[in-house]
């Protein structure tokens, strides 16, 4: 215990669920029982457990990285570090002073100024009145706010907003910090800059624990992680060795997606049975990026051992709304396939990937001698990190449309 | 900084209960800073509210019971008799009615971030004294338009107006940790809080109740405490000696349970609200 600063020990938390047990009740059908809970403890009903035995220790100075699937158990293991809410059992014994960016600007009040909600939020997340004085400056400058400092927060854009937010917490002195998926919001020019607050602030000795579902960051800041499933560890150790079993198990679920999924139409003779992403070189990724060469590589089977005749396939491709984005598609690009083995794995790569970072959704559907196979809607997700599409280095703005365009300027 | 250890805990009130609250202290005063800061934006009269509304309400009252229904009140002129009462009541009422949706309100910071849950009742209490000094400033300025002095007993007043703030608190404790858990509570509490003003010596005086009935009327903890109001600024309270220790004694049942019931609610608060 020496020399660590986060020390959890067989840390389980137990949730109620099902029907049986509203959120709320009505108070009318439980009068008796609110007196009868005065003196007696809570009887047992439906439980679910989102931790179960967690163990595991944080040396001073140490980033550790937290991944896992959603409903793993990382938010509730923050949680309960954090103390908002209380282990059902077991123990954490924490050496320092924690600051927690569980969600960034909860507290802040739309009718307040700018500066008023800097020293609400700041007491809020622990600073002292003195801290948040001699912070303020400095808080103000990094989320570029100088001249809205008097304005109702209210008026504020909603990048404005984020940014204060995320200045106010990052400029929080604790000893360990404890932060929740921040990366994944603002403009990219903001990402950027809180990537490398977030580099400075993992730099300086400071104990660090980080859940994301973003393998960039974790691949950035952290030295080891921590591989929550069914809120167990399952593994624990070096970042490569954890991430790569981390993708595995995504593999693996999609893998019996695809394959079970029963919303499809067509009439079987070719069926699409999983898909994965692989990049340029024919590696699997677990996201693509933009402006890099990308695959979609989707695996198919068949009835019989005959080989299928004019067969046409297309993805559509839609945006995190559904808005479809485009087709793609063989029969158009390229050409109808002649004759194509009973099985195999259908490849359609994109040599420099025009999208804006994001979550793609796609659709897959095959017709084969003029008859529809196989069609299932929304049959694949990915995701699409940042990339400098234009290959100068510079990020394309986000909320400015999906598609990239190659460009040339010109003034005369 | 020492070690801090998380354990599951009991839900039950400790002396660490009472040092966390203390430490936290700064944040206490945030809330009621924030509460008061909010309150009064974008009105155009701003704090003056907080005298205006009394006020009205006093002379309203103060034509139809005094002049018209001719209610006695102890030899008094009616308005100061009632006005006594009134800003007792009034932060009893404000209190309890607001910090019983405190803990909702907030359910965004509860969720997100720790602190001792306990100090959203508490600011609101707060926030709700400040107001109340003030309608007291106004009482004091009435005695000088009636001309009348203000009673010796005036120095025992921070007693009641401590019984006072123990059962806001109270039930602000109670309210705010069962509106989590019954949204109908909601709905209940400002009924119960109309019957209680029926039910309180606010717009007549305690002598009109027979005295075998007195000591059960006084379980009702609001009306030792406007006893005690009237007795220390207008200097006579015929069933004081009755009324007072009735009142202290629930309002300090309702303090002690109501902490209990809050700290029992606020272990899994998170996980129901």
């Amino acid at each position: 215990m020496q020399n660590s600063a986060i020390l959890v020990e067989n840390v389980s938390k137990r949730y109620v669920i099902g029907n049986k047990m509203p959120k709320y009740e009505l108070l009318i059908e439980n009068a008796p029982r609110v007196f009868i809970d005065l003196f007696r403890a809570q009887k047992k009903k439906q439980l679910i457990w989102a931790l179960k035995d967690v163990a595991f220790e944080v040396k001073r100075g140490e980033v550790i990285g937290i991944i896992g699937r959603n409903g793993a158990g990382k938010s509730t293991l923050l949680k309960i570090i954090s103390r908002i809410v209380e282990p059902t059992a077991g123990r954490v014994t924490i050496d320092g002073r924690v600051g927690a960016i569980l969600e960034i600007g909860a507290g802040f009040h739309d009718e307040l100024s700018g500066r008023e909600n800097i020293y609400l939020n700041g007491a809020i997340l622990g600073m002292k009145g003195k801290e948040i004085r001699k912070k303020f400056d400095e808080i103000v400058e990094f989320a570029g706010i100088e001249k809205f400092l008097d304005t109702p927060i209210k008026y504020y854009s909603s990048g404005m907003h984020l940014r204060l937010a995320f200045s106010i917490a990052a400029h929080l002195d604790s000893e360990i910090l404890l932060v929740d998926e921040l990366l994944a919001v603002g403009d990219v020019e903001f990402q950027n800059k809180c990537f490398s607050k977030m580099r400075q602030i993992t730099g300086h000795g400071r104990t660090v624990l980080f859940v994301s579902h973003n393998m960039t960051a974790i691949n950035a800041f952290c030295s080891s992680v921590i591989l929550l499933e069914g809120g167990r560890i399952i593994s624990l150790g070096r970042k490569e060795q954890v991430v790569s079993k981390y993708l595995e198990t995504v593999y693996k679920l999609v893998d019996t997606e695809l394959q079970q999924r029963v919303d499809r139409q067509g009439d079987g003779r070719m069926r699409f049975t999983r898909y994965w992403l692989e990049n340029a070189k024919g590696e699997q990724i677990p996201a693509f990026c933009s402006g890099e060469g990308a695959v979609i590589c989707v695996q198919y089977s068949s009835k019989s051992e005959d080989r299928l005749h004019n067969v046409s396939v297309a993805f559509a491709l839609k945006d995190c709304m559904c808005n479809q984005i485009t087709d793609l598609a063989n029969r158009v690009s390229a050409n109808i396939w002649d004759e194509i083995p009973s099985s195999g794995v259908i490849r359609c790569k994109m040599p420099r990937l025009p999208l804006v970072p994001g979550r793609y959704m796609f659709n897959v559907f095959s017709r084969v001698n003029g008859i529809i196979a196989d069609w299932i809607i929304d049959a694949g997700v990915f995701e699409v990190e940042a990339g400098s599409f234009f290959q100068n280095g510079k990020l394309s703005d986000q909320g400015q449309g999906n598609i990239l365009i190659d460009q040339n300027w010109e003034v005369s | 900084m020492g070690k801090k250890i998380i354990e599951p805990s009991s839900g039950a009130v400790t002396g660490a209960k009472f040092k966390e609250i203390w430490e936290y202290r700064e944040l206490l005063y945030f809330f009621v800073w924030r509460e008061i800061k909010v309150r009064y934006k974008h009105t155009v009269i701003g704090v003056s509210w907080v005298v205006i509304q009394p006020v009205i309400a006093g002379l309203i009252f103060g034509v139809i019971f005094g002049k018209f229904v001719r209610l006695p009140s102890d030899g008094y002129p009616y308005l100061l008799f009632f006005f006594c009462a009134m800003i007792a009541w009034n932060l009893f009422a404000n209190a309890a009615l607001k910090a019983g949706e405190g803990l909702l309100i907030n359910r965004n910071l509860v969720t997100k971030i720790y602190f001792p849950r306990i100090l959203l009742p508490i600011s609101i209490v707060l926030e709700n004294t400040l107001d109340f000094f003030i309608c007291c400033m106004v009482f004091l300025a009435m005695f000088f338009v009636f001309k009348i002095k203000i009673s010796a007993h005036i120095l025992y007043f921070p007693i009641f107006v401590f019984v006072l703030l123990i059962l806001a608190s109270g039930v602000g404790f109670w309210f705010s940790a069962l509106n989590v858990r019954y949204r109908d509570v909601r709905y209940a509490i400002p009924f119960l809080i109309q019957v209680m003003f029926y039910s309180s010596p606010v717009v007549y005086s305690t002598t009109v109740i027979p005295e075998k009935w007195l000591f059960l009327y006084a379980l009702n903890p609001v009306v030792g405490i406007i006893d005690g109001f009237r007795w220390a600024f207008l200097g006579k309270a015929a069933t004081l000696h009755i009324t007072f220790p009735a009142s202290v004694l629930c309002a300090s049942l309702i303090f002690l349970s109501g902490l209990v019931y809050f700290y029992r609610t606020q272990k899994n608060i998170v996980d129901i609200i």
